[in-house]
């Protein structure tokens, strides 16, 4: 009785949802109610604040505004540019290289940024303009840039490792490390995608070859010397132990503040909006995790995941297959709900059942947060499309998405690399962690 | 009202975002140095508080708050402008009512003496600061709906 309940309960959070209610209300709402109608109305309210100032006070949370920080000022300080032009010193010169230059850029600053979508912004405003002047065709370069950006949350950091380790109970560091061969992985994808687009139709990789900047190899090259070096700070740092995730967090937000400073690129005014959007981001995603974290003691007292655990289980005696069900229902969800969102919904629900199902819970980690970047790219809700529509609104977004449709198919590619072979995830935690 | 909170937001969350900063990058520092400072876990989870109860009416003042649209952009005009008012309208209500419950756990947290176990930092101002943060969130929703702001991009 309780489970049907509990599908209840979740019929009217989507209802909600899609009634353009915040997600985080949404689900604050729904899990307070239904909570008090399986226990009791104080009970119910009483869990919901002990909810809330619990997650408030999570300390290994406080890697959210640290990184966030260190995006923002990444993009305050223009390491993006440095990062682009590296990449463009590197491989800009062949053909279809600044699409290529773009996409080591954007894994680059995935390194720095957790967010996709300040990945995609960022390195689409360096990026698309040099593209168009080169007579790149539209499709590629936006769809490049779109693509390009959804490494921002399979590379560590990565704001969808966090949410999914505080939801699941799992390392952060681990997830972080998860992601490193994955994201790599996927930018290695994405540049054969690149090429194999540029052999087939070589117009569309620009008139020509683009000659080597002005400025010197060496010079270029020197001035994306600090991001390595913050990177290798704090990826580097939590890998060898030094650092735990906050404090590489904090460690790696120093840093670019100092690079920032150093090269005057932030003054008094520029550290108030840098800090500004810092709160406006940290705050939407704690709005999500106070729901998630209110929705999902409802969940487990309706007794909701044991009975699609064992419904999904019953379903077929191979768990791959079962995860491929659960991977296809995620990349359609992915079409028409918010990425995050939809984690934060259905992993108290899914969770279950995945670990019933003998999977490793950081793999799945990596898996879940891939599939996810698809819908980053994905009609009708592909963030990432719209922010690339920003920086090139000379581009119908109907040509944006068939831009990226190769791209989608490299990401399709990786998944099933990963089914295949899970150690690409877990090479580094394990041998890490053990 | 909306400068007046986004001053106090930005004063109060972006102070402790850089203390949060300094905090941790001292700690891991001595630790390296065989003198890890006591009680640097307690005092990030304080100031994690204060960023938190600045970011969220932030956020919503900012128009951040995620939600989909695609659903009620298809309905008629009117029944459009009713459904968000009607979310707006429970999304104040969900956040004061929230509010008013930190207020009781406030409370609670004082007369139990509730405290972090090293450092005995009282937990009761901080359940009562999360409290006016909530309850300048759910003002955040109503000057969001009055006054929408369209989202200008700033990288």
């Amino acid at each position: 009785m309780e489970h049907a309940f509990g599908l209840l309960g979740f019929a009217v959070l989507l209802t909600l949802i899609f009634l353009r209610v915040p997600v985080g209300i949404s689900m604050l709402v729904v899990g307070v109610v239904g909570t008090a109608q399986l226990t009791s109305l104080n009970g119910a309210l009483n869990s919901m604040t002990g909810q809330v100032f619990a997650i408030t006070t999570t300390y290994s949370l406080s890697v959210l505004p640290l990184f966030i920080f260190m995006g923002n000022l990444a993009t305050k300080a223009r390491l993006s540019r440095d990062l682009y032009d590296a990449a463009f010193v590197l491989i800009g010169h062949v053909r279809g290289g600044l699409a290529s230059a773009t996409v080591v850029g954007c894994a680059g600053f995935a390194a720095l940024s957790g967010s996709s979508i300040a990945s995609a912004s960022t390195m689409g405003r360096v990026s698309y303009p040099e593209m168009k002047r080169r007579d790149y065709d539209a499709g590629l370069a936006t769809g490049t840039i779109a693509a390009g950006g959804t490494l921002g949350i399979l590379l560590p950091p990565s704001t969808g490792f966090v949410l999914y380790a505080i939801l699941t109970e799992e390392s952060i560091g681990r997830l972080f490390m998860a992601g490193i061969m994955p994201g790599l992985l996927l930018t290695g994808l994405f540049l054969l995608t690149i090429s194999i687009l540029v052999w087939l139709a070589p117009e569309k990789g620009g008139g020509a070859a683009v000659a080597e900047p002005d400025t010197s190899k060496r010079a270029v090259l020197m001035g994306a010397f600090p991001i390595a070096g913050i990177i290798l700070c704090t990826i580097g740092g939590i890998y060898i132990g030094f650092f735990t995730p906050v404090e590489a967090a904090g460690a790696g937000a120093a840093l670019t503040l100092l690079v920032a400073l150093l090269r005057r690129q932030l003054d008094w005014r520029g550290l108030v909006e840098v800090l500004s959007d810092t709160l406006e981001t940290t705050g939407l995603c704690f709005l999500i995790l106070i729901g998630a974290m209110v929705f999902a003691p409802f969940v487990a007292l309706s007794g909701l995941p044991a009975t699609v655990a064992e419904t999904v289980t019953g379903l077929s005696s191979n768990p791959y297959l079962v995860m491929i069900a659960i991977l296809l229902t995620y990349a359609v969800l992915g079409m028409v709900i918010e990425g995050l969102s939809l984690m934060v919904i259905t992993l108290p629900i899914i969770f279950p059942v995945v670990i019933g199902l003998g999977f490793d819970p950081i793999w799945f980690g990596v898996i879940m947060v891939l599939v996810l970047e698809m819908g980053l790219i994905s009609p009708p809700v592909g963030v990432n499309c719209f922010v690339v529509k920003s920086v090139a609104p000379d581009v119908p977004l109907g040509q944006i998405f068939r831009g990226v449709l190769p791209f989608w198919a490299a990401m399709g590619c990786c998944i099933a690399l990963l089914l295949v072979f899970p150690q690409i995830a877990l090479i580094i935690p394990n041998a890490m962690f053990g | 009202m909306r400068s007046l909170l986004t001053l106090a937001a930005i004063g109060f969350g972006g102070t402790s975002v850089v203390l949060l900063m300094v905090v941790s990058v001292v700690d891991s520092a001595s630790r390296a140095i065989g003198s890890p400072i006591l009680g640097a876990k307690e005092v990030s989870e304080a100031l994690l508080v204060l960023c938190v109860g600045a970011a969220v009416p932030m956020s919503i003042l900012g128009g951040r708050s995620v939600t989909i649209d695609g659903l009620v952009a298809q309905f008629p005009t009117r029944v459009g402008v009713a459904v968000t008012w009607a979310g707006v309208a429970l999304s104040v209500l969900a956040i004061a009512v929230l509010a008013w419950r930190l207020v009781g756990a406030s409370g609670d947290a004082r007369d139990f003496q509730e405290a972090s176990p090293l450092l005995q930092i009282p937990y009761a101002p901080l359940y009562l600061y999360l409290s006016c943060a909530h309850a300048m969130a759910a003002v955040a929703f109503l000057i969001h709906a009055f006054f929408p702001v369209a989202k200008v991009e700033e990288h």
